[in-house]
């Protein structure tokens, strides 16, 4: 999908072409053409894992391309570092701040310059940074901690460190996820002055009201992806979320809602859920939700909407801040993990490799990875009878056809699928679940193992087991839910039934929060 | 890591890469060749300050081959095998504890205030003095280790500092105890406190020491084999070291497994303490352990945290240490000359973990780059 990014007047300072980059599993940059024009401020959206940090990487010097070409102001150039990036002008603030919190503005800002004296007269380069603190209208005191700084504030550290490097092509990885919203505002206020001055600002985005209020122009990243490059005032929200969560114009057929279980009990009830997320920020914000026995419950959005956070209530692995968690009658906020496997929540975590196995460690002891402590696995005076662990991971791995050299081989050498595979087959094999929580269970898989996870969950829901099912594939959640409950931004925005969810009206609440027809 | 690249001619380069997982016998090998190397460079040292190595090395051979001395070696052995075997729950569990030492002092104060206490007529003497001996310098090793462990448990203090620092506590408060009120009062103003009566020794005199604690360090490896490879409290401590996420996901109860773990730890030390305050010194002074606490760090290292292992490894430690004393006797190498080659072993002890992970490969260059 090689679309010529169409040029508003100028020579771009920054091209790339027919950049490549794969990671194991992941093929995270197809063939992406990227333009960066002097004077704009370029917005580069995409929902998570779409590949747009990578590129972001590559052109910083983090990564090395597999292949493609990368020009800035018209010379070829190989970016081996970001030492050399910053050499070509380009500057990049991550996410994450690579800030010491016990160093004034100053010492932080010249850290490592290349042109610092080995003693440096501070004096001066206070007054250097006064003059561009003034310039943007800022109010951070160049001598003041870091440490007491305001995230907006560090932000603003971070932009004056690549600013006096004479950098002029500045990359910002996710630049608001740590902002509040009047923060965001002024940071945007910034990025348009920095334009005016003739610097090229890229945006790197999930939120699209971001991109429309900010930018010039806009790049739409897909799976790897370039598949929309336009000037902003010439498209509009409904095209852009279109085309980040992958809905063609013509929409998607939904298929047929398939007969669940007749019966049903109420299993799960969330009422006012409140999770803090990682970073100290509300992650969840109120959810209400009941999911019922045999019934796949879809959860789709964008991720980083609270979706982890959430699951991660469910199941024990984060403590909810406020709100209740109710499995078949009992209150569970704040239960253990134990606790809750025990009363039959079984739960597929996110990242297999990371949370769902311990790779150094042997597929039989994986096995017994939740259920070592428990009988059958385990006699009366505390000894693992590892001769029965290794008869119950030969039947999960010959019944989840998991590809294993051997029950003796490490785990890591396990292949995505396979460790998805393994995952899977051991919940179910030796817990009893009624409910089963499976968080991006296909993430990242090839078909035939995305393919079989999604047998294995109906088959699931025909034996009147409630299915939790969280994925940012829009596709993957129409297909197999029941009901489909939207989250943008902590909050369920909208629970659809399985003939009511129109792509259109599934794309803008993922995307926004609001429905098509709510938003016009 | 990032990734070494030395260009060599042409498209030639050097590469440091990560290599796939050795087998045991190779990483065995791997081990045993870069102890030999710990010999070796040892050997080069020696050279160069003028002292034969052969000669050196001729006469370390003699003297641990030599029946009289293979007493004293196990009596050397002993403490450190007790403690590395104990290192190797704390270090399984990702838990850097460095604090043998102090673990191992804090079971010789205890095992002496026992001692102090049936001295003055508290304490009932007989068999149960040894019993409370052995329990008190368990507790106080076990507990001396729990501080560090809580404090990461609950603040997250970085173990390597809290078990460091706790260590210069503890020597010092045995510095204290017997310069000050456990001072013997018969004893000519010499800093130490009474001998053990012999019925607070483990191996009290008329047994051969080195039976009972051939048999000691042996049951203890052996337990801790058993604990290790089939226990779920062994299986879960593995998991805890080896990966937190899955670790509160298999829903393990993190906290309470490290606090177990450790506190064997230290309990192990600390009975380590009183084998050397009972029987190697037979009372506690100044100085009483001459680094066994960090020779057991090494040692649990070297041999890979498996208790069979740590045990061979630890006997290593005991022979140089006794060799020590015969080379200085002998040859008039100096006593540091020891040092040199433990030094060395630790050295190489760190290349080979990392040996183990890497290669170099000759490349080459530009190809590839993912």
């Amino acid at each position: 999908m090689n679309m010529s990014p169409d040029s508003p007047g100028s020579s771009p300072v920054v091209e790339m072409r027919g950049i490549c980059k794969s990671f194991p599993l992941v093929l995270a940059n197809d063939h992406v053409d990227f333009f960066i024009y002097p004077g704009e401020v370029h917005a580069l959206l995409g929902e998570n894992g779409a590949g747009k940090t990578t590129l972001m990487n590559i052109l910083y010097g983090i990564y090395r391309p597999d292949s493609g070409l990368i020009k800035v102001r018209g010379a070829p150039v190989t970016i081996g570092s970001p030492r050399d990036a910053i050499r070509l002008g380009i500057g990049m603030v991550h996410q994450d701040f690579r800030l010491i919190d016990g160093h004034s503005v100053v010492e932080n800002v010249f850290l490592n310059h290349p042109e610092l004296n080995f003693l440096p007269r501070w004096r001066e380069l206070e007054g250097e940074l006064r003059a561009i603190i003034e310039g943007y209208g800022w109010a951070i005191d160049p001598r003041s901690r870091v440490g007491q700084l305001s995230p907006g504030e560090k932000q603003q550290v971070e932009l004056l460190k690549l600013l006096v490097r004479g950098a002029d092509i500045l990359l910002l990885d996710e630049p608001t996820s740590v902002l509040t919203p009047i923060e965001s505002r002024m940071l945007f206020k910034t990025l348009r002055r920095m334009a005016e001055e003739g610097k090229s600002v890229v945006l790197i985005t999930h939120k699209l009201n971001e991109a429309m209020s900010v930018s010039d122009r806009v790049t739409v990243m897909r799976k790897g992806r370039v598949v929309l490059t336009k000037p902003t005032r010439e498209t509009n929200i409904e095209e852009l979320s279109a085309a980040m969560v992958g809905i063609n114009a013509s929409g998607l057929d939904i298929p047929l809602p398939q007969t669940g279980a007749k019966e049903r009990e109420l299993l799960l009830s969330l009422r006012g859920l409140r999770v803090m997320g990682d970073k100290g920020v509300l992650a969840v914000k109120g959810v209400d939700l009941d999911v019922y026995g045999g019934e796949i419950l879809g959860i789709a959005g964008v991720s980083g909407n609270g979706q982890v956070e959430l699951v991660e209530a469910i199941t024990g692995i984060r403590k909810p801040l406020s709100g209740r968690v109710i499995f078949r009658g009992v209150e569970v906020a704040g239960a253990m993990p134990r606790k809750l496997m025990e009363l039959g929540i079984t739960y597929i975590p996110p990242e297999g490799k990371k949370w769902g196995i311990v790779p150094e460690l042997s597929i039989y002891e994986n096995v017994a990875l939740r259920v070592a402590r428990y009988p059958p696995f385990t006699g009366r005076l505390g000894f693992v009878r590892w001769g029965r662990v290794v008869e119950r991971a030969r039947k999960v791995v010959g019944e989840f056809r998991v590809e294993v050299g051997s029950l003796r081989s490490k785990a890591s050498t396990l292949s995505g699928g396979n460790v998805q595979r393994l995952i899977l087959g051991r919940e179910l094999e030796t817990t009893n679940p009624r409910l089963v929580v499976a968080a991006y269970p296909t993430k990242g898989l090839d078909i035939a193992a995305t393919e079989q996870i999604k047998r294995v969950l109906m088959r699931l829901r025909e034996r009147g087991i409630g299915v939790l099912f969280v994925s940012e594939d829009i596709d993957e959640v129409l297909e197999l839910s029941d009901r489909i409950a939207v989250m943008y931004d902590g909050r369920v925005v909208g629970v659809l039934g399985r003939g009511e969810a129109s792509p259109e009206d599934l794309g803008a609440l993922m995307s926004r929060g609001v429905a098509v027809n709510a938003s016009s | 890591m990032r990734r070494l690249n030395i260009p060599l001619a042409g498209s030639l380069s050097i590469r440091l890469e990560r290599r796939p997982e050795l087998s045991r016998a190779r990483s065995a090998l791997v081990t045993l060749l870069f102890l030999a190397m710990a010999f070796l460079l040892s050997g080069a040292i020696f050279q160069l300050l003028g002292y034969g190595a052969l000669e050196i090395y001729s006469a370390f051979g003699r003297s641990v081959l030599s029946p009289t001395m293979v007493e004293e070696i196990f009596r050397k052995s002993t403490p450190i095998i007790l403690a590395a075997i104990g290192l190797s729950y704390s270090y399984r569990l990702n838990f850097w504890n460095i604090g043998a030492e102090g673990q191992l002092y804090m079971g010789m104060i205890a095992a002496t205030g026992v001692v102090v206490l049936n001295y003055g007529g508290i304490l009932p003497g007989g068999p149960l003095l040894l019993l409370l001996a052995v329990a008190a310098s368990a507790l106080a090793g076990g507990l001396w280790s729990l501080i560090p462990a809580a404090l990461k448990i609950r603040v997250g203090a970085n173990e390597i500092i809290t078990t460091l620092m706790l260590n210069y506590t503890a020597i010092l408060l045995a510095d204290y105890l017997v310069h000050g009120p456990w001072k013997d009062p018969t004893g000519y103003g010499f800093a130490q406190t009474i001998p053990f009566p012999p019925e607070a020794k483990l191996a009290p005199p008329g047994t051969p020491e080195w039976a009972v604690f051939l048999a000691v360090s042996a049951a203890c490896a052996l337990t801790t084999l058993l604990v290790f490879n089939y226990t779920v409290f062994g299986f879960e401590s593995k998991v805890v070291g080896l990966n937190p996420y899955a670790s509160r996901y298999a829903g393990i109860r993190t906290g309470s497994v490290v606090l177990k773990g450790v506190l064997i730890s230290g309990m192990l030390a600390g009975l380590a303490g009183l084998v050397v305050a009972g029987n190697l010194i037979g009372r506690l002074r100044p100085g009483a352990s001459p680094g066994y606490g960090y020779h057991a760090i090494i040692a649990a290292l070297l041999g890979g945290l498996n208790p069979i292992t740590v045990s061979f490894s630890s006997l290593l430690f005991g022979m140089l240490l006794t060799s020590g004393d015969v080379l200085q006797a002998s040859i008039q190498m100096p006593r540091a000359g020891v040092k040199i080659i433990i030094a060395m072993i630790f050295i190489t002890t760190i290349l080979a973990e990392f040996w183990k992970r890497h290669r170099l490969r000759i490349a080459r260059r530009g190809g590839g780059g993912g």
